[in-house]
């Protein structure tokens, strides 16, 4: 009866669950404090950590907002890329409790995961090279060769 | 009257600007050797160019100025001033090229911000930024803090030259008689630090199960934008991205020293511990960040619900050790300095943003000693009225020796606060101008003028552009503490008129 229960509860946050952006998390910490919220974003940088409680910040992919988000051993390992330079890290959907401030982890704004799924994978990229960049830094190398050879032809005289 | 520049005034200006110059040029080659052990080669073109850019202006500059002498006091200050704006100009190239900045102003803010040691950012999309790049936002934070003046005092000034161009960037105490001995020390003492703090970070992070590479890579940043009180971090987050403490401590440590005198940092490298215990300045200094944490904190748990002792001490006890001495690391973010700090706390906050570190760090503000020595002159005052106006009342003070209070050390440090003050105060005025809230823009522009980079979230790409310069200007002049910037500007004003 009692297992019964605690699956209807776990349900019902899951059901209530509103998706939010991280901006709004910040915006309306107070109305979402508590809460069960889903977000979606961009893994980045690495995740933190060790045993059942890893920490990975999640970005949103189109503005300057990240989030920590606290998740279990089985939950980090479905996600393979973290976002940083030439890398776009998975696009995860998180649902789970924010706190403003975790009584776990004191004076932390986090998200405790239930449920973490990737819905986009993330990949490599290369960077492309700027051949005009490169054309216009061999221009300057003649340019300031010269202005050195100059200079240091007036320092003799001087 | 202030006598006119002189063509030989303007020799030596453009000498020794032009071998500044060159100087940035040659310091570019650190980024360039990043990027090329990163493998990133569209970055590392970039600060080919970069260098190329400012090593051919530099070169110019010097071939039409050739000669070299000792400069005055004017030309001293002016080149102060102008080296200033010219690295900002220069030093945002890499960053523009970059593409992680909407416009060239907005990089030259950021080159500003991390020169002048401030912390304030414009950078869109940090997260995936080449570490070369983001290695030279720190490393800028690394010469601004050290001092560009005081970089170039180890290469190219000697003699008389060198004590002028010293005072120029905001620096009186010489520690040791020789202003290049001076700067030695500094630079001895920093790259000590950077040992040390790089490795304890390094481990601390590999511990967090950071990659050996990024480990040592965020050490190395987070310690230069600290120890030089600039608070840039490699990730969007600031130090709220690695969720730890243990990082919260050290880095609170790190800004310390960085906020301390570089003369209390001799007496203790020199084995007089006794020091610490007596510095005026020092003591001043740790009162005031425990005083003003106090009242933050009463402000908080009155005001705001729902936050545990711990969680708040955490929070307040960061920022205000991050404002005092000028840092602006946060472990939270703008919005929760908006919208959970009450009006009470971010006063107090705004307050130890104001007054700053002390004198001779990397800090910025007011300083320390200079609250210390206004105290003294009130102490000395109230003391006056109550003994027979025969009586002589000498108060002193210490500050690595005894030292007797002067009007001149009074005069001078109530001119340097009433221009701080005036500062913080017009710069939040053009604030409500553009329809932010007093308070928010006093926090705002108190925080670029004292160089500290902590920010309500007035701070951001999408602000006006006149905000941006406002801004820039007031990091700049704070940064040189004013009276640098008013003689350039008189020379500007000479150019005009000539006769």
């Amino acid at each position: 009866m009692k297992k019964l229960f605690l699956i209807f509860l776990f349900s019902a946050v899951l059901y209530s669950s509103e998706k939010v952006k991280i901006k709004e998390l910040y915006e309306n910490s107070e109305f979402y404090n508590g809460k069960s919220i889903v977000i979606e974003g961009e893994a980045i940088g690495e995740k933190m950590g060790k045993g059942d409680e890893i920490w990975v910040n999640i970005k949103d992919e189109f503005e300057n907002f990240a989030i920590g988000v606290v998740m279990s051993k089985i939950d980090i390992e479905k996600i393979e890329n973290f976002g940083r330079y030439r890398i776009k890290g998975d696009i995860v959907r998180v649902e789970g409790i924010y706190n403003v401030n975790c009584i776990k982890h004191p004076g932390e704004r986090d998200i405790h995961a239930i449920k973490v799924e990737v819905i986009k994978k993330g990949e490599r990229y290369n960077e492309e090279l700027s051949l005009k960049k490169i054309y216009l830094s061999f221009i300057l190398l003649f340019i300031t060769v010269f202005l050195i050879f100059l200079y240091h032809k007036k320092e003799i005289k001087v | 009257m202030i006598p006119q520049f002189s063509r030989d005034d303007l020799k030596g200006i453009f000498h020794y600007t032009g071998k500044l110059i060159i100087l940035l040029g040659y310091l570019f080659l650190l980024p360039l050797f990043v990027a090329l052990l990163y493998k990133e080669w569209n970055p590392a073109n970039d600060f080919i160019f970069s260098s190329l850019f400012s090593l051919s202006i530099g070169y110019l500059i010097v071939s039409q100025f050739p000669e070299e002498s000792d400069i005055n006091w004017r030309q001293g200050m002016t080149i102060a001033s102008l080296i200033w704006l010219i690295y900002m100009f220069l030093g945002a190239i890499p960053l523009y090229l970059s593409g992680h900045y909407r416009s060239y102003l907005d990089s030259c803010f950021e080159s500003m911000s991390a020169l002048a040691t401030t912390g304030l950012v414009l950078v869109n999309n940090l997260d995936h930024m080449a570490n070369s790049y983001n290695f030279w936002r720190h490393f800028m934070c690394f010469i601004g803090g050290q001092g560009i003046i005081l970089l170039g005092l180890l290469i190219f000034f000697r003699g008389a030259s060198a004590s002028i161009i010293y005072v120029g960037e905001a620096r009186e105490e010489k520690i040791l008689p020789n202003v290049v001995q001076t700067a030695k020390f500094i630079w001895v003492v920093s790259m000590c630090y950077l040992i040390i703090f790089t490795l304890i970070l390094g481990i601390i992070n590999i511990i967090h199960s950071f990659s050996f590479s990024r480990a040592f890579f965020h050490a190395i940043c987070v310690f230069m934008a600290g120890w030089d009180t600039a608070g840039f971090a490699v990730q969007t987050q600031n130090i709220a991205y690695y969720h730890s403490p243990l990082i919260d401590i050290i880095t609170s440590l790190i800004v310390i020293l960085g906020a301390v005198s570089f003369g209390l940092h001799y007496a203790l490298w020199t084995g007089k511990f006794k020091e610490i215990f007596k510095n005026y300045e020092f003591k001043t200094f740790m009162i005031s960040i425990i005083f003003l944490t106090l009242f933050a904190y009463i402000g908080f748990i009155k005001f705001t619900k729902n936050i545990d002792f711990f969680s708040s001490f955490r929070i307040i006890s960061y920022h205000i050790i991050s404002g005092h001495t000028g840092v602006g690391y946060t472990n939270g973010d703008s919005f929760y300095l908006k919208n959970y700090l009450p009006d009470f706390s971010l006063i107090f906050l705004i307050i130890a943003m104001g007054l700053g570190g002390c004198s001779c760090s990397t800090s910025g503000g007011i300083k320390m000693l200079r609250i210390g020595l206004i105290l003294k002159e009130l102490k000395k005052e109230v003391k006056g009225y109550s003994l027979p106006t025969s009586t002589v009342i000498v108060e002193k003070f210490h500050h690595i020796k005894d030292i007797s209070l002067t009007d001149t050390q009074v005069k001078l440090s109530s001119i340097i606060l009433i221009m701080y003050i005036a500062t913080y105060i017009i710069g939040g005025i053009i604030g409500t101008f553009f329809g932010y809230p007093f308070l928010h823009s006093l926090f705002e522009s108190t925080s670029a003028c004292a160089n500290v980079g902590l920010s309500v979230g007035i701070t951001n790409p999408d602000m006006p552009n006149l905000l941006k310069i406002t801004y820039i200007i007031e990091m700049w002049i704070g940064r040189l503490e004013f009276i640098s910037v008013f003689v350039f500007i008189k020379y500007l004003i000479s150019l005009r008129s000539p006769e």
